[in-house]
C-alpha cells in the first residue's frame, strides 16, 4: 500500500467508526429525538469521510462527481427523514427525554445511569 | 472475487437468512415490515454483488421502497380500523379479518408463530444444504446446453442481455407478469373509496416541500434515463416504472391527488403498455412468425415502444396500488377530474 492508499483507507476506517457511534446511539439513547440526534450527526458525517476517502482513490474525476452527488442525496433525503420523523413525534404528543434527578432512567430504554 | 470479499459476502449471506427469519419471527407487524424493508436493501446489494445491477435496482425500489411503503401503509389502515371499532366482536366479518390480521399476539398465535418460523427455517436450511451440490457444478460448468443468452445478443435487437431475455427470449414471463399487475389493480380499484375523497394530511412544512421540489425533477429524469439506457446496460421498464412510482408516491405523501382512474384516459394509460405488448406479440402470428417473435430488424424498436408503454404503465398501477391503502375521508368532495395535476406530469413522462 503506498500513502495516498493509507490516506484514502484511514478516512474511510474514521466514517465506518462514525457509523458505529451512530448505531450505539440509536440502540442506546432514550427517546425518539436524541436517538435521531445520534443517527443523523454520525451518519452525515460517517458518509462524508468514506465518500471522501473514496474519492481519494477514484480514477476519474467523473465517478468523483457521482460519489459527491451520492453524498448530497444521502444528506438530503436523512436531513428530511428526521425533521419529519421528528415533526410527527411532536404532534403525537411524544415528551422529549429528560433526566429527572434522582430518578433512574433505565425505564425510557435502558440508558446506563451514569450520575 | 478476491480473498476479502469472500467474507463480506459470507456475512451478508447469513445476515439476510437472519433478517429473513427475524422478519417472520417479529412479534410485532411494524417489527415485521421494518426488517422486510431492510432485507429488501441488503438483498439489493447481494444482487449488486452477483453482477445483477438490473435485479438489484429493482428490488431496492420496488421489493423495498415500494412494497415497505404498500406494508406500512395497509398496516396504518388496519390499527385506524382497530382504533374504530375496538368493541365489535362478531358483527362486522371484515373487522374480525383485520383483527386476526394484527393480533396482539396472545400466547396461542406466539407459539404457533414461533413453531412455523422455526419449521420454515429448518425447511430453508435444509433447502440450502440439499442445494449447494447442485449449485457449485452448474455455477462451475457455465449453461448447460453451452450457449447463453449473450450468444443470442445480436439476433435479440438490444445489447443487454437482462432485457434481452425480458423481453425477447422470455418475454412470455413478462407479458405474463405484467398482465398480473393489471389484474391486481383491477381487483384492487373497485373496492378503493377515492370518490369519497382521500382524508386532509396537515402540510409537512417547508423542509418536505424543499425536499419534494429538487427530489421529483431529479428522479424523473434519472427514471426517463434508466428507461433508455436499459437496451444497452442495467435498467429497463420495471426499474424506471418503480422510479416513477416513488415520485407519484412522495407527491401524492405530500398532498397531491392521486389519478383518478374512473377517468377513462387514466383507465387508458392502465392498459395501454399490455396493449402494445400484446399487439407487438400477434404481429408476429399475422406476420407468419411465431406469438412473441419480434421481426428480426426492427426488434430493437420493437423492444423500446414496448418499455416505454410498460413504463408508462407500471408506473401508474404500482401508484394505485399504493393510493389503495391512503386513509380516505367520507364528507370530502369527490374528486374534480382536473385536481390530477402534478402525479399526472410525473407519470406520463417518458
Amino acid at each position: 500500500m503506498n500513502a495516498s492508499e493509507w490516506v484514502g483507507g484511514v478516512l474511510i476506517v474514521l466514517g465506518a467508526m462514525f457509523f458505529c457511534a451512530g448505531t450505539i446511539g440509536l440502540l442506546r439513547f432514550p427517546d425518539v429525538y436524541t436517538r435521531l440526534h445520534a443517527l443523523t450527526k454520525a451518519d452525515n458525517m460517517g458518509l462524508a469521510l468514506i465518500i471522501f476517502g473514496l474519492a481519494w482513490q477514484a480514477e476519474s474525476w467523473w465517478d468523483v462527481a457521482k460519489l459527491i452527488l451520492t453524498w448530497g442525496l444521502v444528506m438530503l433525503s436523512g436531513t428530511t427523514c428526521c425533521h419529519i420523523v421528528a415533526q410527527v413525534a411532536l404532534r403525537a404528543d411524544i415528551e422529549p427525554w429528560r433526566q429527572r434527578s434522582g430518578e433512574p432512567s433505565a425505564g425510557h430504554g435502558g440508558m446506563p445511569d451514569d450520575r | 472475487m478476491t480473498g476479502s470479499l469472500v467474507w463480506f459476502d459470507a456475512v451478508m449471506g447469513l445476515s439476510l437468512v437472519g433478517i429473513a427469519a427475524g422478519t417472520l419471527l417479529a412479534k410485532q407487524h411494524f417489527q415485521s415490515t421494518v426488517m422486510f424493508i431492510f432485507f429488501g436493501l441488503i438483498m439489493a446489494i447481494a444482487w449488486c454483488r452477483l453482477e445483477a445491477v438490473d435485479v438489484a435496482l429493482a428490488e431496492a425500489a420496488i421489493g423495498s421502497g415500494l412494497t415497505g411503503a404498500l406494508l406500512l401503509n395497509t398496516l396504518a389502515a388496519v390499527r385506524r380500523h382497530h382504533a374504530q371499532s375496538p368493541e365489535d366482536h362478531s358483527r362486522d366479518r371484515r373487522s374480525k379479518d383485520s383483527r386476526n390480521v394484527a393480533a396482539a399476539s396472545p400466547v396461542a398465535t406466539g407459539n404457533s408463530r414461533r413453531l412455523t418460523g422455526l419449521l420454515i427455517g429448518a425447511f430453508s436450511t435444509i433447502a440450502a444444504v440439499t442445494l449447494v451440490p447442485v449449485v457449485i457444478p452448474l455455477a462451475t460448468a457455465g449453461n448447460l446446453r453451452g450457449i447463453t443468452s449473450v450468444d443470442l445478443l445480436p439476433a435479440s435487437g438490444v445489447d443487454n442481455p437482462v432485457t434481452a431475455v425480458l423481453l425477447n427470449f422470455r418475454a412470455y414471463d413478462t407479458l405474463l407478469e405484467v398482465a398480473v399487475l393489471l389484474a391486481a389493480v383491477f381487483a384492487v380499484l373497485p373496492v378503493t373509496q377515492f370518490a369519497s375523497g382521500l382524508e386532509k394530511t396537515p402540510p409537512l412544512g417547508p423542509v418536505l416541500a424543499t425536499f419534494i421540489k429538487l427530489l421529483v425533477p431529479l428522479a424523473t429524469i434519472v427514471a426517463t434515463y434508466v428507461l433508455w439506457v436499459g437496451t444497452k446496460a442495467p435498467g429497463g421498464a420495471f426499474q424506471a416504472a418503480a422510479i416513477l412510482a416513488a415520485v407519484a408516491v412522495l407527491l401524492i405523501l405530500a398532498g397531491a391527488t392521486p389519478p383518478n382512474c374512473a377517468l377513462r384516459r387514466w383507465r387508458m394509460l392502465l392498459t395501454m403498455g399490455p396493449f402494445v405488448f400484446l399487439i407487438a406479440a400477434v404481429e408476429g402470428v399475422f406476420a407468419g412468425r411465431n406469438f412473441l417473435e419480434y421481426r428480426l430488424q426492427w426488434a430493437g424498436v420493437t423492444i423500446t415502444i414496448i418499455e416505454v408503454a410498460l413504463t408508462a404503465s407500471i408506473a401508474l398501477i404500482l401508484t394505485m396500488l399504493f393510493s389503495c391503502t391512503l386513509p380516505t375521508n367520507s364528507e370530502s368532495v369527490i374528486d374534480s377530474p382536473g385536481a390530477t395535476g402534478p402525479t399526472a406530469r410525473s407519470n406520463t413522462n417518458p
